[in-house]
């Protein structure tokens, strides 16, 4: 079920509106809106899901107009940062609840599928944080949904497992063919998940394209660092090294230099602002290294 | 198995002097049985009252925020800051206007003031808990309000409801000033009965009427059966 936004608007009384939004994910793929926090990525995705209603625009899942419809009569699932599991249900309880024709059977082999066929009774108190998102998506899953949302779902688990639930949607959402959205601030769950990247800033995309084409050129989604208040993308600057003894040497950050052992520079986008947060160079420790312009 | 003791002993422990109690108090004179049977109704209106007004103020003050939300939590608030008596002298003259003074309507309004904005903030501190987004997911998953509270919202709030269940209980067979005002003697209910025995230190009047102190643990227990049922008929809904 493909998903349209068009010219979506929502007014805030204390500001931070959101839109004009376009935006479109054709059937059976993924998309990803990223942006920094506070852009507006979660309303869009309550928007989509009835949750908030717009202002302005249609919100068009499938050929359906659904901007006026309540939440639970769309065919859209949401899946959270927090696995937000119901406590007082068992795993199965939780996936047969979403079901509109209650099926234990299917609840029992969604829960294979995700692999937790062993942990069928347990209650989320007795689930890893792991455990709970595979319930989640299983829950979010169970009743067939033309779309399904994302909001920050990997945020809150360790690199493995985060790995492991980003192959286990692709999967399943490809062999369903479902429609998803992912909202993320994290480039790298959306290089993983999307074949679209939208980047919204202050409520509006400001670009858009494929996630490799876009992680060279976009000033928030690719690879750089602020200079002086100006954006430089990485393929411009050079690393330049000053050992204790001899001279100093210039290198370019190339695919080779992470070849050779330097891990990739990470960025907080909390502020939207890029800062360097670590860069391991396998030089002497005494070495002198930082970033130039060319 | 040693756990299993402890809650044997525990048990004994809080039945001993109930079966004492029982043993050489039960009263099953008219006006004593009469009595109870108003505490008792007058008990189960208050609660309902209590569950019904609180839930949906309870659930605005913990989602929504603003000035509306704020002044509507100071009002709910009110009789926590003000003496209730003063209230309840304003109250009076208004239910002897509109008749209901002396009347079991009148003290179950009454007995609102002082469980209500108790409630009310039980009830906040549990949507609370449960959070936004979890109530959202709810929404979500779930058509219908009514669907909604029945899989969902209610056992998810049970503990705060055994507490409200619990609280106005106790505070509705406790109060004397309210009942006696508004009530004007024709609804007699427990502290009724009781004032003999503080007043004129009357044991016989006190030995009569003490075992409605149950009361409360009675409802509580009644209440818990209630809630076994509704997990019941929830894992049978849900297979």
């Amino acid at each position: 079920m493909k998903l349209e936004l068009i010219s979506l608007r929502k007014r805030f009384a204390g500001g931070g509106d959101i839109g004009p939004i376009d935006l479109f994910v054709a059937d059976g793929t993924c998309a990803a809106l990223v942006g920094p926090s506070g852009s507006g990525k979660t309303t869009v995705l309550r928007l989509i899901a009835g949750l908030e209603s717009a202002d302005e625009g249609k919100v068009m899942i499938g050929d359906e107009d659904v901007t006026t419809e309540a939440s639970s009569k769309r065919r859209v699932t949401l899946m959270f940062q927090r696995p937000l599991l119901f406590p007082h249900l068992s795993a199965v309880q939780n996936v047969m609840l979403a079901m509109k024709t209650k099926d234990r059977e299917k609840a029992l082999r969604l829960l294979d599928r995700v692999g937790l066929s062993r942990r069928t009774d347990s209650y989320a108190s007795e689930l890893s944080g792991g455990e709970q998102q595979r319930v989640s998506l299983a829950r979010a899953l169970a009743d067939e949904p033309g779309l399904l949302l994302l909001d920050e779902p990997f945020a809150s688990l360790d690199l493995p497992r985060r790995r492991e639930l980003q192959i286990l949607i692709r999967e399943l959402t490809e062999e369903e063919k479902i429609t998803t959205l992912l909202v993320t601030h994290d480039r790298g769950d959306a290089m993983a998940m999307a074949e679209h990247v939208y980047v919204l800033e202050d409520g509006k995309v400001i670009e858009q394209g494929n996630p490799v084409e876009l992680s060279l050129t976009s000033r928030f989604f690719g690879d750089g660092i602020e200079i002086g208040g100006e954006w430089v993308p990485l393929q411009e600057l050079s690393l330049v090294l000053r050992p204790t003894k001899g001279e100093a040497e210039r290198v370019m950050i190339t695919k080779e230099l992470r070849e050779r052992g330097m891990s990739f520079f990470e960025v907080v986008r909390e502020t939207g602002e890029r800062v360097i947060l670590h860069a391991t160079v396998p030089f002497s420790k005494n070495d002198e290294a930082f970033l130039e312009r060319r | 198995m040693r756990r299993r003791w402890l809650e044997i002993i525990l048990w004994l422990l809080i039945a001993a002097p109930l079966i004492f109690l029982l043993r050489h108090g039960l009263s099953f004179e008219d006006r004593i049985v009469s009595t109870f049977g108003t505490t008792l109704s007058m008990t189960c209106v208050v609660i309902m009252l209590n569950l019904l007004l609180a839930y949906p103020a309870g659930k605005r003050i913990a989602l929504h925020d603003g000035r509306a939300t704020h002044l509507f939590e100071l009002l709910i608030s009110l009789p926590l800051f003000t003496p209730i008596i003063l209230i309840s002298f304003g109250l009076y003259f208004g239910f002897i206007r509109t008749g209901l003074s002396d009347t079991f309507l009148g003290v179950a309004l009454v007995l609102l003031l002082p469980t209500l904005p108790y409630s009310v903030r039980m009830f906040a501190n549990g949507f609370s808990a449960i959070g936004e987004a979890m109530l959202e997911q709810m929404v979500n998953f779930v058509p219908g309000r009514v669907r909604r509270f029945f899989l969902l919202t209610g056992p998810m709030l049970e503990s705060t409801i055994q507490s409200v269940v619990l609280f106005v209980t106790v505070i509705t067979i406790s109060q004397y000033a309210l009942v006696t005002l508004v009530g004007g003697g024709v609804v007699r209910m427990i502290s009724l009965e009781a004032f003999p025995l503080f007043s004129d230190n009357d044991r016989e009047a006190g030995r009569a009427i003490v075992w409605m102190l149950l009361l409360p643990a009675m409802l509580y227990g009644i209440q818990r059966l209630l809630f076994q049922g509704w997990k019941y008929l929830l894992r049978r809904h849900l297979g």
